[in-house]
């Protein structure tokens, strides 16, 4: 099934996909939390959703950052000159992510114990991640535009203004900002999954209008091979999910609003792959020759039982209090 | 981590070994470094926390920090300098050429195949010079800046200008942990001729010299007697 076949670059691939999902879980909580306490604090209102935020955020973000090992691996196995390519043309700019994902760091845990300090620190943490979020997408971007690389180098430029980074980022921002929601409805009571549906839908309208127009501008949807469709699907259950629980907050429109989320998550991720598929590199005959495929397998088991370990702990800690 | 330490020393390839062990004094205290500060966390961790039970303050968490970064640094610093001339041993230099691609550079130049521009050609005084920017820009810019960290001009000051043609010329002789180098004669002598420039402060007037036919013939024989192959043991 496109764009999956048995090439070790469709297994790289799919582990690519799929880890980039995982890593898009924890961020998306991160920046649409970071920024949903934000607007919480600067309220002065005393808002559970946004206390359990602030909790949750620095665990969030180490675990998005160890997440995004995976992906960022394969991105550069499928990508290897593109990537390496954009990250130089874009220079000091693009590493300017590293510092500006430990200041936002530092500043959830700030923000978490120090209610002195709080807006600044979630002020300071939403504006780095908002940095980071621009500059991904803009790597994206760069990575793409190898027509202009030579001129972009030329000039001496760092950054890359096209067009179609705005509406990316935007339906980014809207998606995080549902599966915020997703994630932040479960401990809710009705009053707060009410709310965060009522974001969620936002955050679908605003994700889908986003990512229609640069197309409806060129004449063309990509359709990527019916994924779209799949993904349009997953995007309209998990609103009708998020309309239910607005009606029952209690009833079973939540689960649906999860799993229609998750689906949009894995199908978006193909679409958003869709467009560079075709320039995927073959992978060096030194690199699939070297092996490890077992010690690979072997450390990716060793790291489900570690996981698996730590959250039995973690839930027998929890029992005993 | 003491035992993995030693197998890391144990399985490291002879040359990277030697320098790690006195033949490189940077990175042999880096080393050292690398070594006290993890003694020192470990060693209070060991005698502070659990033996002694220790109550650990802010001030101290943040000394064992600062300890622990600084292994941390210089490990790193050791374990990519462990590497040189290589990224990936045995298939891609630090410059980012396969060891494959040096003969052939050796025969059409550095800059072959270069698809970027030089920034701000004109700031040049000769077509030469421009060439060596572009050459140092292919070939050194990885690991080495012209007036900054690792500098080339510093590091070459006090050579004459054929001491600079024969230690870049046979470069991995010169120093082991560097690649050969990978362009032609006319590429040395560009080279050269720019570290001249910038060593005077690159004046509005600058005195280029043209290099007779038989120091380029000179340049090319000792690009031959070095090879192309790097100066390490045989793999």
């Amino acid at each position: 099934m496109w764009p999956f076949d048995a090439s070790i670059e469709s297994l790289w691939l799919a582990l690519y996909l799929a880890s980039f999902a995982l890593h898009a879980v924890f961020v998306s909580y991160v920046a649409a939390g970071a920024g949903y306490a934000l607007v919480a604090a600067l309220r002065r209102s005393a808002d559970p959703i946004a206390a359990r935020a602030r909790d949750w955020l620095p665990f969030m973000l180490g675990a998005g950052i160890t997440a995004g090992v995976g992906p960022l691996l394969f991105l550069q196995l499928l990508y290897q000159r593109r990537f390496y390519t954009a990250n130089l043309l874009m220079g000091p700019r693009w590493g300017a992510v590293v510092p500006a994902l430990i200041v936002g760091f530092y500043a959830l845990y700030l923000a978490k114990v120090s209610e002195r300090h709080r807006r600044l620190a979630l002020a300071a943490g939403t504006a780095c991640f908002a940095f980071v979020a621009w500059s991904w997408t803009e790597l994206h971007q760069v990575m793409l535009a190898d027509a202009g690389w030579r001129a972009m180098y030329a000039a001496g430029e760092r950054f890359d203004l096209d067009p179609a980074i705005a509406p990316r980022l935007l339906t980014w921002l809207g998606a995080m900002l549902a599966m915020f929601a997703a994630i932040a409805a479960w401990p809710g009571r009705a009053a707060e999954r009410r709310r965060l549906a009522r974001l969620a839908l936002i955050g679908l309208g605003v994700a889908a209008a986003a990512a229609a127009v640069p197309g409806a501008a060129r004449g063309v949807i990509d359709v990527a091979h019916g994924w779209t469709y799949a993904l349009a699907a997953a995007a309209l259950a998990a609103a009708l999910g998020w309309i239910a629980v607005l009606r029952r907050p209690d009833g079973a429109g939540l689960r649906l609003a999860t799993i229609a989320t998750t689906l949009a998550l894995l199908t978006g991720a193909v679409v958003r792959e869709a467009p560079r598929i075709a320039v995927i590199e073959h992978g060096r005959a030194t690199a699939i020759a070297s092996g490890g495929l077992p010690v690979f397998a072997i450390t990716v088991a060793i790291g489900a039982l570690a996981i698996a370990w730590i959250v039995r702990t973690a839930r027998a800690a929890a029992r005993s209090h | 981590m003491p035992l993995l330490a030693l197998w890391f020393f144990a399985v490291l390839p002879g040359d990277s070994r030697s320098w790690l062990l006195g033949g490189s004094m940077p990175m042999t205290m880096f080393v050292g470094v690398a070594a006290g500060a993890s003694l020192l966390v470990g060693g209070y961790v060991i005698v502070g926390l659990i033996v002694q039970r220790l109550y650990i303050n802010g001030a101290t968490a943040t000394l064992l920090l600062g300890l622990a970064f600084g292994a941390t640094a210089a490990g790193e610093f050791v374990r990519e300098g462990a590497r040189k001339p290589y990224t990936v041993r045995g298939v891609l230099y630090s410059t980012s050429l396969a060891p494959g691609e040096v003969a052939a550079l050796r025969q059409g130049g550095a800059t072959t195949g270069d698809p970027y521009p030089l920034r701000a050609r004109d700031r040049y005084p000769t077509a030469q010079i421009a060439r060596g920017a572009q050459v140092e820009r292919v070939l050194c810019d990885a690991c080495h800046t012209l007036h900054g960290a690792n500098a080339l001009v510093e590091l070459t000051r006090t050579w004459t200008d054929d001491q600079l043609r024969l230690n870049i010329a046979k470069l991995q002789r010169t120093k082991g942990f560097m690649p050969p180098f990978a362009g032609n004669a006319e590429d040395v002598e560009a080279l050269v001729q720019l570290l001249r420039y910038e060593r005077v402060g690159r004046p509005e007037e600058f005195n280029a010299m043209v290099a007779p036919p038989e120091t380029l013939a000179q340049i090319a024989r000792w690009l031959a007697e070095a090879g192309t192959a790097p100066a390490g043991e045989a793999r």
